[in-house]
């Protein structure tokens, strides 16, 4: 082997020899090795002097190598080996093409250390803080319009803020809380000219003790105001006017705001008959806001249903809207609120329904035509009191609710004209507590929510109902209390693992009294009871350092404990105490950075509630009838999803396909009785208790590729899926399977800067199958929207909708609406110009195949509309 | 289930009822919550390829004419990068990623909840940040680049090929070093490097290597680019390579390409459709981040004017 070597060694270096003498080059090569380990020395600096001036250089490789060449030249040859850690080394050579090997011994580094200006200092970032005041443009009006185009940020219909997919948990001006979670308040009535920074802050704690100590995974906003905004009354008018057919249509505004360093006041007063619902103006988004009361569930106050199109299409309404909020700071650690709401919605429409009940392998048809009204007045305050400072936080909300409904829901069918009137109020109290206190080694956290409700006299009048003579009425109450309190914490086990344990104890009394009156029968039901519900929920999460697998596995529990009482019948009373287990697995694979897999796992058991054992009839419209099972809900849901993303970032593809399924298991099948009397039909909903399993499989996939070259987006989804199911009809167990299709492409294109034009589709197909039945409906829409900017001050729009829909087996119905307008602004003045439905189309129809059953609604529209809104903003 | 015949409305059969968890509900003493799980930081694997024996730190200038500025302004853009060196192969990435990563890799044994806090007092966003980290001579003759093109994260070789210096005539002091000039034609630009014969490291800033000495300054014809040492000093920290795994593997030529054309008209070439829901802006710092990753000060800015390192 050797011998092999060195013989080969020997035909390069003749190689070489031959070659620098033909180029007339000299060729210096060789190796550096270590002096004592003899192990080759990579990047030694080798440099050929001739005559002490530099005619090559270069350095060692991996196996201590080196090559120098220069033309030939005569003159005294020195050769330099330096590497920052050996002793340099000089050699006198001859000026001729050689071999020179050398070794060099080790020092220790001498390095004349220098510095000479200090880095840039680090910025430390305990809040991460992000502003917008670039993103306005002359166009925009309220801060939500800002708002609205900070990346990140999505702000949907009903003006409630996400950032990074995350709602926002505050919402505060100049660093204060003045409307909890109805900040739409203030996000559509200041001016985007009074605001000099949005900012938003993530990982927010507002907790003083905690801040620097515990981690917070919430968003707040928070808005910087300009300092001429702060020191003077900033508000709003707005008055506008229009026609929609031979009514005249209406809109007036009045809002007044002041934010002063210790108080901030926002008071507004808006009335008008177009547009949407001025009591989503006060909604709350946080969850916890609300109060419900148990005869939500039980009796509905609205007979009619929706239709997927935006209210102010077909609805005629008439509202008005108060509301009065102040913060107070009264020093550095406490602060006081007080928030008061007065909303009025009146509305009303038009429509008719067809349905198709199955009866017996046939169908039978009412068809109706329908008259909602409905009023509602409401009324809510709110004071709230904080304590934050660095030693203690403790927090107090109390809130009062008070609403009455008055709505009718004339139906005229079969010749008769039936009247339904549905009356209710309601007055509720809620008060949430927290109290955080944190010493050195020890944390107590404590938050405590108490609802009180009470809806003494819900009551549905029915008169002129088909085979009844005279009224009827359903009558019902209900008192609800509940209790939630919950603390969570967490330990760390590794760097690569975490154990995390939650508990909440949830109390529910419910009281609930119904009578369904005709003539002289009458039906009650009168329940009471205590559901206590204790969970602890341990969760254990792993996932590799670098992020390539995770996996979590929790085993939530839930301890019911349950006393409900039949008030009519001792023998009914109903104790239960059971835990129930739901455990869940969740993971995630990373192949390679362009594809990613997901799967989540879960059994989720639960049970029902009191309104279970209201076991004798409800009557819920003048032909339904519904009465619970008298036995305890129970469900087993088995759900998986495996998600499988791809994407090729350079090329601007990004795609993603997931596979769901779930299976439910429950002990009570919904049974179903129509009744076909020679003048009117009616339905009796009930339960049995048969074990049943409804099962669905979905598909979904997703892609979209960017074409930058013509500024567009292509977007593709689309979504498949199949149930099966069992319902009892006619006392009959019927199997019931349906199938789903739909697609969905979108194209959006960016002209120029003043033009852009969108395009979406949907196409989709329903079906249900079963014995002797199958019915499947197509249906299609396209929506067109044009903007066009020609300069900043001035936009022109133009929308268009068109649907195409399946009413009846091979009969289609189109429907088209044009909307456009035009806006201009100009300093404190604006003006808008609205047309709405410009081709005046009449009616809109679909079709709903529930289960067994079709439903046909065709709705009543609003006749072309034209408004003229001008706004003048203080 | 149990029946009862005598039914008294006001008071609830409670003994029924197991309320036992409750109590220890409201008065347990919670330990202190540490929910920001290390895991969630360390998105990196790192591979130790090396040991240094010293650092250099530069000081790298952009400087570029404004776009609409009547007064002809020109923005000056500063970023802080190290040389981690040993003479045979190096690292050179942004100063502060080498600050909060020394920390995390020196305290290896921590408890997870001290790793953290460390990590947050040091975990920072500077105005500028150098995202390219090279590392030259590995793999062996070759350079490993990383770097991103918004919001990905992508890596590519290159081979470690003779930069065809031309040595010339000049002496100049950098950082206290008396140093030789040479030129070269690199990456679709003029350069002129001084490199000092007393380190005897044949390295340098970016992608600059094969002089007798360390280069201490480079800079551009068009005098955009400069690189400047600030700081010279002995080391004895190991050299990591960050392995992401969410990085993209990508020919050299496809990136500079892509790179550019991205940088060129960041607003359009971003991938809009992914990478909206998480976005968010620094305008403290003038800064768009995308998954919490920098990009051009030009999302923001379109008067500032693109110029790349790398032209080709």
């Amino acid at each position: 082997m050797k011998n092999m070597r060195d013989k080969l060694s020997f035909l390069f270096l003749l190689i070489f020899f031959s070659h620098s003498l033909f180029a007339q080059k000299t060729e210096i090569s060789g190796t550096v090795s270590d002096s004592i380990t003899h192990s080759p020395v990579e990047g030694v600096v080798v440099k050929a002097l001739l005559n002490q001036k530099i005619i090559a250089f270069g350095t060692t490789n991996k196996l201590g190598k080196y090559n120098l060449g220069f033309e030939n030249q005569s003159g005294a040859l020195t050769l330099n080996f330096q590497h920052i850690s050996y002793n340099s080394k000089v050699k006198i050579a001859s000026n001729r093409t050689q071999q020179l090997n050398v070794s060099l011994s080790s020092k220790t580094l001498m390095l004349r250390e220098v510095s000479v200006a200090a880095p840039t200092v680090i910025h430390k970032t305990d809040t991460v803080s992000f502003n917008v005041g670039s993103f306005k443009t002359a166009g925009d009006r309220s801060i939500e319009d800002v708002i609205k185009k900070m990346p990140g940020v999505n702000v949907n219909s009903d003006g409630k803020i996400a950032y990074q997919g995350k709602d926002i948990s505050k919402f505060n001006i100049e660093g204060l809380d003045m409307l909890g979670g109805k900040y739409t308040l203030a996000s559509r009535n200041i001016q985007a000219k009074d605001v000099n920074r949005v900012e938003m802050i993530e990982n927010f704690q507002d907790v003083k003790q905690l801040q620097g100590k515990e981690y917070s995974d919430k968003v707040a906003l928070n808005l910087k105001l300009t300092k001429e905004a702060k020191m003077r009354l900033l508000g709003t008018a707005e008055l506008g006017g229009g026609f929609r057919g031979d009514d005249v249509l209406y809109h007036g505004v009045l809002t007044g705001m002041t934010f002063a360093k210790k108080v901030q006041f926002i008071g507004t007063l808006k009335a008008n008959n177009y547009g949407s619902s001025l009591s989503g103006e006060v909604m709350g988004f946080y969850q916890n806001d609300n109060i419900t009361n148990v005869m939500n569930g039980l009796m509905n106050s609205d007979l009619s249903s929706s239709p997927p199109l935006s209210p102010n299409r077909f609805q005629q309404k008439n509202d008005f809207m108060t509301s009065l909020n102040s913060v107070i700071k009264v020093n550095q650690n406490v602060i006081w609120r007080i928030n008061a709401d007065y909303t009025r919605d009146q509305k009303q429409f038009q429509s008719e329904t067809t349905s198709s009940y199955f009866v017996n392998n046939n169908n039978v048809e009412i068809k109706e035509t329908q008259s909602p009204q409905y009023l509602k007045n409401s009324l809510k305050a709110t004071a709230y009191l904080q304590v934050n400072s660095t030693k203690v936080y403790l927090d107090d909300a109390i809130s009062f609710v008070a609403s009455n409904e008055d709505n009718h829901f004339g139906v005229i069918t079969g010749g008769n004209s039936i009247q339904q009137n549905v009356t209710n109020n309601m007055k509720g109290i809620q008060n949430r507590f927290t109290l955080i206190k944190k010493n050195k080694k020890k944390q107590y956290n404590f938050a405590s929510q108490v609802n009180y409700s009470d809806m003494p006299d819900n009551l549905l009048t029915i008169s002129g109902a088909p085979g009844v003579t005279g009224k009827f009425y359903q009558a019902g109450g209900g008192k609800s209390f509940s209790t939630t309190n919950s603390t969570s914490f967490g330990y760390d086990l590794s760097r690569v693992s975490q154990l995390s344990l939650s508990l909440s104890l949830n109390a529910n009394y419910d009281r609930i009294y119904t009578q369904l009156q005709q003539g002289d029968s009458s039906m009650l039901n009168r329940n009471q009871g205590l559901k206590i519900t204790t969970s602890i929920s341990p969760e254990y999460l792993l996932q590799s350092l670098n992020q390539r697998y995770g996996f979590s596995i929790g085993l939530p529990v839930n301890f019911y404990n349950l006393a409900f009482l039949n008030r009519l019948n001792p023998n009914a009373d109903f104790y239960y105490n059971m835990p129930f287990f739901s455990p869940k697995i969740e993971g995630h694979y990373i192949f390679s950075a362009f594809t990613k897999l997901e799967f989540n796992s879960g059994i989720n058991n639960s049970i029902g509630d009191i309104t279970d054992f209201v076991v004798n009839p409800i009557q819920t419209s003048y032909n339904q009838q519904i009465a619970k099972s008298g036995i305890l809900a129970k469900s087993s849901n088995l759900s998986s999803r495996l998600n499988f993303e791809f994407k090729k970032p350079v090329e601007l593809f990004f795609s993603n396909y997931s596979v769901s399924y779930g299976a439910v298991k429950r002990n009570i099948l919904s049974s179903q009785t129509v009744n076909t009397g020679t003048t009117n039909v009616g339905v009796n909903t009930s339960g049995v208790a048969d074990e049943n399993t409804t099962k669905n499989i979905s598909v979904l996939g997703n892609a979209s590729k960017v074409f930058s070259s013509i500024g567009t987006t292509l977007s593709l989804q689309s979504t498949y899926g199949i149930s099966t199911g069992v319902q009892i009809r006619q006392g009959i167990k019927t199997d019931i399977n349906s199938t789903n299709f739909s697609v969905s492409p979108d194209v959006k294109t960016q002209i120029s800067k003043q033009l852009e034009i969108s395009y979406s589709m949907n196409y989709s197909l329903s079906s249900q199958q079963a014995i002797n039945f199958t019915t499947t409906y197509h249906q299609q829409s396209h929506n067109i929207s044009v903007s066009y900017i020609p300069v900043d001050q001035l936009i022109i729009y133009g929308k268009m909708d068109f649907n195409r829909r399946e009413i009846s087996t091979d009969n289609y119905k189109n429907m088209q609406l044009f909307d456009a307008g035009v806006r201009y602004k100009r300093k404190k003045f604006e003006a808008e110009l609205k047309l709405n439905n410009l081709v005046n189309t009449k009616e809109y129809s679909y079709t709903v195949v529930n289960q067994l059953d079709i439903f046909s609604y065709k709705y009543y529209l609003n006749p072309r509309e034209i408004l003229l809104i001008f706004k003048f903003n203080l | 289930m149990e029946t009862h015949n005598q039914i008294n409305p006001s008071i609830m059969r409670t003994k029924h009822i197991q309320v036992t968890l409750s109590i220890l509900l409201f008065l347990a003493p919670m330990s202190p919550i540490t929910a920001q799980a290390s895991f969630k930081l360390d998105s990196q694997a790192s591979i130790l390829i090396d040991k240094a024996l010293m650092e250099c730190i530069y000081r790298y200038t952009i400087n570029v004419p404004l776009l609409n500025s009547p007064t002809n302004e020109k923005s000056v853009e500063t970023y802080t990068t190290i040389l981690q060196a040993n003479g045979s192969t190096s690292k050179f990435w942004d100063w502060n990623s080498f600050k909060k990563d020394s920390i995390i890799y020196t305290s290896v044994n921590l408890p997870a909840d001290s790793l953290n806090k460390l990590k947050e007092k040091y975990y920072s966003i500077v105005r500028y940040f150098f995202a390219p980290e090279i590392f030259k001579n590995y793999p062996k003759e070759k350079i490993t680049v990383t770097d991103d093109i918004t919001p990905e994260d992508y890596i590519y070789e290159e081979n470690k090929v003779d930069r065809k210096w031309v040595l010339q005539e000049g002496m100049l002091k950098v950082c206290g070093y008396e140093c030789n000039k040479a030129v070269a034609s690199f990456g679709g630009r003029e350069w002129t490097v001084w490199y000092t014969p007393e380190i005897t490291i044949s390295d340098g800033p970016w992608k600059f290597y094969g002089l007798p000495g360390l280069i201490l300054k480079a800079s551009d014809a068009t005098a955009t680019h400069t690189f400047e040492a600030i700081t010279i000093r002995k080391s004895d920290r190991p050299i990591y390579l960050n392995k992401n795994i969410s990085q993209l593997k990508i020919s050299k030529d496809l990136f500079i390409k892509n790179k550019n054309r991205f940088e060129e008209d960041p607003d359009h070439n971003l991938p809009i459709t992914n990478s909206l829901l998480v976005m968010s802006i620094r305008t403290d710092m003038d800064l768009v981040l995308i998954k919490g990753k920098r990009t051009s000060p030009r999302l923001k800015n379109k008067n500032l004017v693109y110029s790349p390192l790398e032209l080709k």
